[in-house]
């Protein structure tokens, strides 16, 4: 069942340059559509400013797509009315990438923690207290961080409150936007491992947004690769690391095993890193496998096989 | 030996007391080699790096210790002998290009004006070497690049720029703090692959820091790996990943997702506040290994064949 759909969503922002310049508008999204099912954790990978994060914040209407449609749990949410989006937002939470910012420093975990109850179910200071605590146990913090401060916490520790927070209403899809790319490298793999404990015991259906494609491979089910405001490439994770169709999602995937493996960079040809703004592919200017036809239209994402979808003349 | 590190401590001067940072650093970089210095954020590897340039900032005091270069101690140099060694004879590489060059300076200009203070060129010398360097860098058309501002590049881009400002004074010592960890993955492999590639042909040593393990099994000669201003294990890189001895290079080994099949073990626990007094191994309310005595003695460095490991595990070796 699908939880939550996304049909030809566009985002555009501008930017003005000085008083009378032009204005200049950036395409965040350029047409992207995709469904998460119930229960999976689907992986959204790419590297920075290719609109993954503005996806995640769209269909949570954080940000209101400029184009197309959001569909939660079958029901057009696109225009729901901000009243009716905050019984919605019950459902749907997020996670995002630096605990440093997402917390309020002048509040404590109590505070934190239980202003959901507050918002949502008006719930007296006592029974506040109790659900707190419960949270708290969730996520692995000692009961006794109840009236503790953000900065009285290590990255690791802020990043399980900002997840508590996240699973205080008992939501079912949250997007997790970057949340380990803050914390060192052994911090990491314990948060990952909080993220799959959670969904295992709530479940949970995870949006999941990351540039490395190491943890993405590792937690996710499906896996989608953005490029440029466009989805280039989206399937199951094995047929996506076994097979990769895409020229950009290969040469992630290389990437990838470089920095697993550390060796083989060799074989990075310096390729443009520039971003061609004319028309066709939005990988064409780094294609190395670039056909004349790449130059004139951008390929749509068509089925190639069952569930296997890829945007690429190819 | 071209620089070497004795006994290396810094503390923390605050309103509240002294708080050693880092707790005796021994290391050493041989003529030609990579050293990486491996650990995660607040272990000190930066600062081992900036107080080797005396670049600490104010609050941080160096207490004790050697810096060795070419048989000179840095630390007893004068303030104005040592701006000769920074840039000329070590160089440094930072983590975020953007921060590291003048917005308002062309990059053309930025890396002309270390060629005309270090090397003493002529302005129009100073131009022509400095469109080389970002030939050499490979940045495409360097001629016309040679007058674009920082903002228009990519960020690749200008950590290109900034390894041809490093390398502008011919240095013997490449310091690159994290060089591409503000970049994206595709783009870090092409940063390092040319950082290595002039390494080689420079005849440069260079001085690596990561907090990624893996990235230093190609190409680094010898592996420090920190934690909580310590170096806890030493050795040969190739060797030290394959078969890593301390607990802490273990669970960093672990920690990482290497294929979606095997289960991740991570490391329990955090690295202790700087502010706690501890009398044992730092590592010991994480490590899943420890013996009693590892809760009031602090291991020494124990050494089997060429590696050295501070961890009391191997004492008996």
């Amino acid at each position: 069942m699908k939880i939550i759909e996304g049909i030809n969503l566009k985002k555009t922002y501008v930017l003005k340059r000085g008083l009378f310049g032009k204005k200049v508008y950036i395409n965040a999204l350029d047409g992207v559509s995709l469904s998460i099912f119930k229960g999976e954790t689907f992986g959204l990978v790419g590297e920075s400013g290719c609109g993954k994060s503005s996806l995640g914040k769209v269909l949570l209407r954080l940000e209101d797509p400029t184009e197309g449609k959001i569909l939660f749990e079958n029901r057009d949410i696109t225009n729901l009315s901000s009243r009716d989006m905050k019984l919605l937002r019950r459902k749907m939470q997020i996670v995002f990438q630096d605990p440093y910012t997402s917390l309020n420093p002048r509040k404590s975990v109590f505070d934190i923690l239980g202003e959901p109850f507050v918002v949502h179910y008006q719930l007296p200071k006592k029974e506040r207290l109790e659900k707190v605590k419960f949270l708290l146990e969730m996520v692995g913090l000692p009961l006794d961080s109840v009236y503790k401060y953000p900065h009285q916490f290590s990255g690791g520790q802020r990043q399980r409150i900002a997840i508590a927070r996240a699973i205080a209403l008992e939501p079912s899809f949250i997007v997790a936007d970057e949340p380990l790319s803050a914390l060192d490298v052994s911090v990491q793999a314990q948060i990952i491992e909080l993220f799959l404990r959670l969904q295992e015991n709530l479940g949970l259906t995870y949006l999941f947004i990351s540039h490395d494609i190491n943890v993405v491979a590792y937690i996710a089910q499906r896996v989608g690769v953005m490029y440029r405001g466009k989805l280039v490439e989206e399937g199951l994770t094995g047929e996506i690391l076994k097979r990769p169709l895409h020229p950009y999602t290969k040469l992630l995937l290389k990437a990838a095993t470089w920095q697993r493996e550390g060796r083989g960079f060799s074989q990075f040809k310096i390729l443009s890193e520039e971003n061609g703004k004319i028309g066709g592919c939005v990988f064409v200017s780094r294609c190395k496998e670039a056909k004349p036809i790449c130059k004139e239209s951008h390929p749509e994402l068509k089925e190639v096989e069952k569930g296997h979808k890829v945007a690429c003349f190819l | 030996m071209l620089l070497e590190v004795k006994d290396l401590m810094i503390n923390l001067n605050t309103k509240k007391g002294k708080f050693a940072i880092l707790r005796g650093i021994d290391m050493v970089l041989k003529q030609g080699e990579t050293l990486a210095l491996v650990g995660e954020s607040g272990c000190g590897k930066t600062l081992t790096a900036l107080s080797i340039l005396r670049l600490l900032p104010p609050n941080l005091k160096i207490e004790k210790g050697e810096i060795i270069y070419k048989d000179i101690n840095l630390l007893n140099l004068k303030e104005e002998e040592m701006r000769k060694i920074r840039g000329r004879e070590i160089a440094m590489i930072f983590q975020e290009p953007s921060v590291a060059l003048n917005p308002v300076f062309t990059i053309g200009e930025q890396v002309a004006e270390v060629l005309r203070v270090h090397q003493g060129l002529k302005k129009k010398e100073a131009k022509e070497r400095a469109i080389d360097l970002l030939k050499q860098v490979k940045i495409p058309d360097p001629h016309l690049r040679y007058k674009s501002y920082p903002h228009q590049l990519s960020g690749g881009m200008k950590q290109r720029v900034v390894i041809a400002m490093a390398l502008a004074a011919e240095p013997e010592v490449l310091i690159a703090d994290e060089p591409t960890t503000a970049l994206d993955v595709t783009i870090q492999a092409q940063i390092l692959d040319l950082l290595f590639q002039l390494k080689e042909e420079r005849g440069l040593s260079l001085i690596f820091i990561t907090h990624n393990l893996t990235l230093t099994k190609s190409f680094a000669d010898t592996v420090a790996v920190m934690y909580f201003g310590q170096i806890v294990e030493y050795g040969k890189s190739d060797f030290l990943l394959k078969n890593p001895y301390h607990p802490y290079t273990k669970g960093l080994i672990s920690s990482l997702p290497q294929d979606p099949f095997s289960p991740l073990r991570p490391i329990p626990g955090t690295v202790p506040d700087i502010t706690s007094e501890i009398k044992g191994c730092p590592f010991y309310n994480r490590c899943s290994y420890k013996l009693p005595k590892c809760s009031f003695l602090l291991p020494p460095f124990f050494e089997i064949e060429d590696r050295k490991v501070r961890c009391w595990l191997y004492e008996d070796n």
